[in-house]
This record gives structure tokens, sequence and C-alpha cells, in this order.
């Protein structure tokens, strides 16, 4: 087991290398002068040859390509990204206080649809192919087809409209005052596990389909067991190991249905100012987040491999 | 004799032509089994006609103000009603079309084909090409898809074909993988051994005879890119980094319109959120059923 660890996390390493050697490259295939274009594009007339030279200076754009990756990565190693081109203040105080926000939302939304998807796939794979099922699995495919961003005006809407409450505005963090904050986050939390629960359902159902044809289940029916003790202490703890997976895999939608609930709910999240720098050209802090929200993905996969092959013995071994 | 097992090993798809008829055939009737599916179909089909067709369509130019009628609710002038700007959003919707299937279609025809064409060449040639382009696609996969494609529009710049190259490129990875796997398993099948015995050059195996067996993997792949491809449209149009305004895109309407007037024109965020949502259900539900069609034949 621990080879098997040792070995994974020393394969992540390539990988969050050639991750951020994308991101790098990726931001400096900027067609044009990327100085000018942050500081107003071919149209500015008013920007002097000077002002062009300091910026480029500061980026560091004169420097050899290497040379710039070399400096951003141990600038990032050491928490110290840069400084953002618009506030000027460096990225880290700009990540540090939107990623809580980030959290908290990731995590209950994750609650938020294993809530809804477990219960909703086991009943589907328990009364296969009756209305029950039908109307579970219509239900399921609109959470995918439903776009998420729908879905929160949508419940934002029914807020207004229909109860006149709205959450409350100006954002508290959960431990500044927890009832204003669970009321500003479970909206979105909502919105977005219903997003995520589509494609764990779909897997819990087919997984528990599966193993209720096998023969020890057959077994415990003959053996006399009720209906819920054979479902929950049987079936589910078998069927469960790919849903865990599934989860994991859906981290990655999460964190872009992340980004786009934020914006709907307005909150001032990792999203937001992700899609805020993006639209305002602040290259530092684009390629700082995206960095991180890669790195913390490529985490989480690996993360959910180890627990895969915590759980399933049989995996270790291959 | 060879002839014999030569038959049986393989699936109809790549058998003679009067045999091909008769595999069409049954896909065909197997498909219309599946009603879910066939109203996929149907819907992505009105949906690919209202596309094509939107200039006909379309009751109004889908630019055009009309400054008398602002935020009119759905009625008889306007049936799903009109924008801030006096713009009929049924004629906004059915150009949306227009953009939300071309970009679909386009990003996953580039990427798939792309991702195909590597994933070929990685299953058949092997060794060090395909653990190259292997470690590639792990790296594109490393990302969470939404913010690869952000991360691309933000460092090209807002249009339609960055966002069309956007997408296809983190279409790339998945179509590669599957496209591999379908190679590898034919690459070690009996024909191709024999092909090569009787002296067939290495590109002709490749197109004649390892290609057929790909192709009912990427054709799922494919149908369900394409819903996702709307959708992941749609998102970057929300969040203003994809189809630039005033082109109509259901996105951009749901995030202009639709989030400034969701109180007092509740048409202007329902109806293009309906648009989006049906049309990946469409694709999604013709994806999985092809799937099913398709998917227990290769298994045998």
């Amino acid at each position: 087991m621990q080879r098997y660890i040792i070995r994974r996390l020393l394969l992540a390493i390539p990988v969050l290398l050639g991750v951020s050697i994308t991101i790098f490259v990726i931001m400096r295939v900027i067609p044009g002068d990327v100085a000018l274009a942050i500081l107003g594009g071919e149209a500015a007339s008013g920007v002097s040859q000077e002002q062009l030279n300091d910026l480029r200076t500061q980026l560091g754009l004169n420097k050899p390509l290497y040379e710039q990756y070399g400096q951003w990565m141990w600038d990032f190693v050491q928490f110290n990204p840069g400084k953002s081109l618009q506030s000027g203040r460096p990225v880290m105080d700009h990540v540090k206080n939107t990623f809580p926000v980030t959290l908290e939302l990731v995590i209950l939304s994750i609650a938020v649809s294993l809530l809804i998807a477990l219960p909703i796939g086991v009943l589907s794979a328990m009364r296969q192919d009756t209305w029950v099922d039908y109307v579970f699995r219509v239900v399921s495919i609109g959470g995918l087809a439903m776009p998420v961003f729908w879905t929160g005006t949508l419940i934002i809407m029914v807020l207004v409209g229909t109860f006149g409450w709205l959450p409350p505005l100006g954002y508290m963090g959960f431990f500044e005052n927890p009832v204003v904050n669970i009321q500003q986050v479970i909206w979105p939390s909502l919105a977005m596990g219903y997003y995520l629960s589509a494609a764990v359902s779909r897997m819990t159902r087919s997984q528990m389909l599966e193993v209720l044809r096998q023969d020890y289940i057959r077994t415990a029916w003959s053996k006399g067991l009720r209906e819920r003790v054979i479902m929950y202490r049987h079936a589910l703890k078998n069927a469960i190991l790919p849903v865990v997976t599934v989860t994991g895999i859906q981290f990655g939608v999460l964190i872009g249905g992340a980004v786009l609930v934020e914006i709907v709910f307005v909150l001032p999240g990792m999203g937001t100012e992700l899609v805020q720098a993006i639209l305002r050209r602040d290259y530092p802090i684009v390629q700082t987040i995206v960095m991180l929200i890669a790195a913390i993905y490529v985490l989480v996969n690996l993360g959910v491999d180890l627990l895969y092959a915590w759980l399933d013995p049989r995996i270790r071994y291959t | 004799m060879a002839h014999h097992s030569m038959e049986s090993a393989v699936p109809a798809v790549v058998a003679a032509p009067a045999a091909r008829n008769q595999a069409l055939r049954n896909f065909a009737r197997r498909l219309g089994r599946k009603p879910l599916g066939v109203a996929g179909l149907v819907v992505a089909a009105v949906l690919i006609f209202t596309a094509i067709f939107a200039p006909l369509i379309s009751p109004y130019d889908p630019y055009d103000t009309h400054y008398g009628d602002l935020r009119q609710p759905p009625g008889l002038k306007y049936l799903l009603g009109s924008d801030q700007f006096g713009r009929d959003q049924l004629s906004r919707i059915i150009w949306g079309a227009r953009i939300s299937l071309y970009v679909g279609i386009v990003s996953v025809a580039l990427g798939t084909t792309a991702g195909a064409l590597l994933g070929l060449l990685s299953g058949y040639a092997g060794g060090k090409v395909d653990l190259a382009i292997q470690r590639l696609m792990d790296t594109i996969q490393a990302f969470p898809l939404l913010v690869l494609a952000l991360t691309i529009v933000a460092a090209l710049g807002t249009s339609v074909g960055n966002v069309i190259l956007a997408l296809s490129v983190v279409l790339v990875p998945q179509a590669a993988r599957v496209v591999r796997s379908s190679a590898i398993a034919v690459t070690q099948a009996q024909f191709v051994d024999a092909a090569r015995a009787i002296g067939a050059g290495n590109v002709r195996i490749l197109f004649v005879h390892v290609l057929p067996q790909c192709v009912a993997p990427y054709i799922i792949i494919a149908t369900a890119g394409i819903g996702w491809a709307i959708l992941v449209e749609a998102s970057l149009s929300f969040l203003g980094l994809g189809t630039p305004p005033p082109i109509p895109s259901w996105g951009g309407m749901l995030s202009g319109e639709g989030q400034n007037f969701a109180q007092s024109a509740p048409w202007l965020a329902i109806y293009p959120g309906l648009a989006i949502s049906l049309a990946v259900f469409a694709f999604s539900l013709l994806g999985d059923a092809l799937r099913d069609v398709l998917d227990p034949r290769l298994k045998r």
C-alpha cells in the first residue's frame, strides 16, 4: 500500500510540472504585445514608449522565456506569485480572501449532491423500470442538462418572486456570522449540488443494479433479511466504490460550476476573482488562480485514487 | 477457411457492401426501439433545422430594436417577449441556436477528429510515440475543463473562433483515449497480421482496417460532446468570455438581460435557459441511446 501511495505521489509531480508549463505557455501565447494590451490597447495613443518599457520590465517580459518561467515557479512556491496589475497588491492577498469562500461552497455542494444523489440512485435501482425510476432518471438528467447558472437564476427568481426573500447582501464569512453565512451559501450550494447529483445518481443506480444481481445478494434474500438491511448493509457498501470515483471526477465539474454560481449569487470567491481578472487582463492573478485550481484538481484526483485503493484492496495489487 | 474466420472476427461494419446495408438497417431498427434516443434525435434535428433556416423562420431580425416595445411580456406580437432594447426574444433564440450549434458541432468535429487521429497513432504505433502522446493528453486532462477553456479564451481574446479553438483542445484527450483503446484492441487482431503478411503498408492498414473499428466509440463521444460543447459555450458567453454581444447567444442572453431583469421580465431569464437545457438534453439522450445500441456489439 505504501509503495502504491509513493508511486502515485511521484507520478503527480510531472503532471503538476506539465500543468505549470502549459499555463505559462498559454499565457505567453497572447497575441500582440502584452504590455500594450494591458495599458490600453492599440487605440491608446497616449501610451509612451517609456511606459511600455517600464511595464515590460516589471512583468519581466524582457528576459528569456525559461528565465521567466523559473522566476514564476520560484515565486509561486514561496507563496508570492507577483502583484496584481490593477491594484498593485500582492496576488496572494486576492487569493487569500477568496479561497475560503469557494472552499465552503465546494464542500456544501458536495454534501448536497450526495444527499440528493445517493437516495435517488438507490431508490431508482430498487424500483427499476417503475414510474419511480423514470421520474428520478428524468430529474437527474435535468441536472446534467440544465446549465447551473440557469438553475441558480431560477432559484433566485423563486426566492424573490414567490417568497419575497433575498439572501443578505454583503458576504459574511462562516466564522463571522454563521447564520447569515449559511443563508447566503445554501442556495448556490443547492444549485450546484443538483448539477453534480446527476452523474453521481446515475452511477449509483447502475452500480446498485450490478451489485443486486450478485449471488451474495440472492443469499441475503434467501436468508430472509429485510429489504432495507440488504440494500444498505450489503448492496450499497459494495456499490459505493465507483461512486466515490465519480464524485472525485466531478470535482473538476464542480470547480467550473463554482465559477458560474459565484457570479450568479454574487459570492466573492475565487471564481469571481478569476473572471474579473480575465476581463481586466490582470494576468498575474489569472495565472496564479488557474495554477492553484489545477494543482488542487490534480491532488484531489490523486486523493480519490488513493481512497479507492484503500477501500478496494484489489486495486493495490494490479 | 481464412475467409470464414475473418468474417466471424470482423463486425458487420467492415464486411462486404450488401452486408453493410443490412448492418445499417439493423442499426436503425435497434435505435428505433429506444424511444428516448429517438426523441433526442428528433429534437436535435429540429434544432439543426432551426439553426440552418434561421433567417427564414425568425419573425424579426434579432438585432432590430423596437424602442416602443421595451420588455414586453410574451404575447401575440412578440411570441416570447421582448428584451430591454425591444429586440424579439424568439428571433434571438432562433438565431442563438445557430451560434450554439455552430460552435458545438465545429468544435466537436475539430476536437474529436484531432483526438481520434492522435488516438489512432497512439494505439497503433505504441511504444515511445504512445507514451509521449499520453503524457500530453494527461497534461490537458489535468485541468478542470471549464477552467482550461477559460484560460485559453483569456489568453487569445473573446471571439467565436477562439471559443471553438478552446473547446476543441479540451475535447481532444477523451476522444484520443477512447479511440486509442479501440485501436489497441484491433491492432492485436489476426486480420491485421494477415494484412501485413500480404505486404500492406502501415498507412493502408491504419485507414482501411483499424479505423473502421474505432468509428462506433467515436460517434458516441462526438454526440455527447456536442451537448457538452453547447453547455460550455453558453457558460463562457454567460461570463462574458464567449460569443461577443450583440451576436445573439443563449448564454449571453441569460447573463445580460436574464440577470438584470429576472424579476421584472422573467421571460428573459427563462426561455434562453430552456433552450440550452433542451439542446443539451437532446444530444445527451441521443448519445446515451447510441451507446446502448453500439456498445453491446463492440463487447461481443
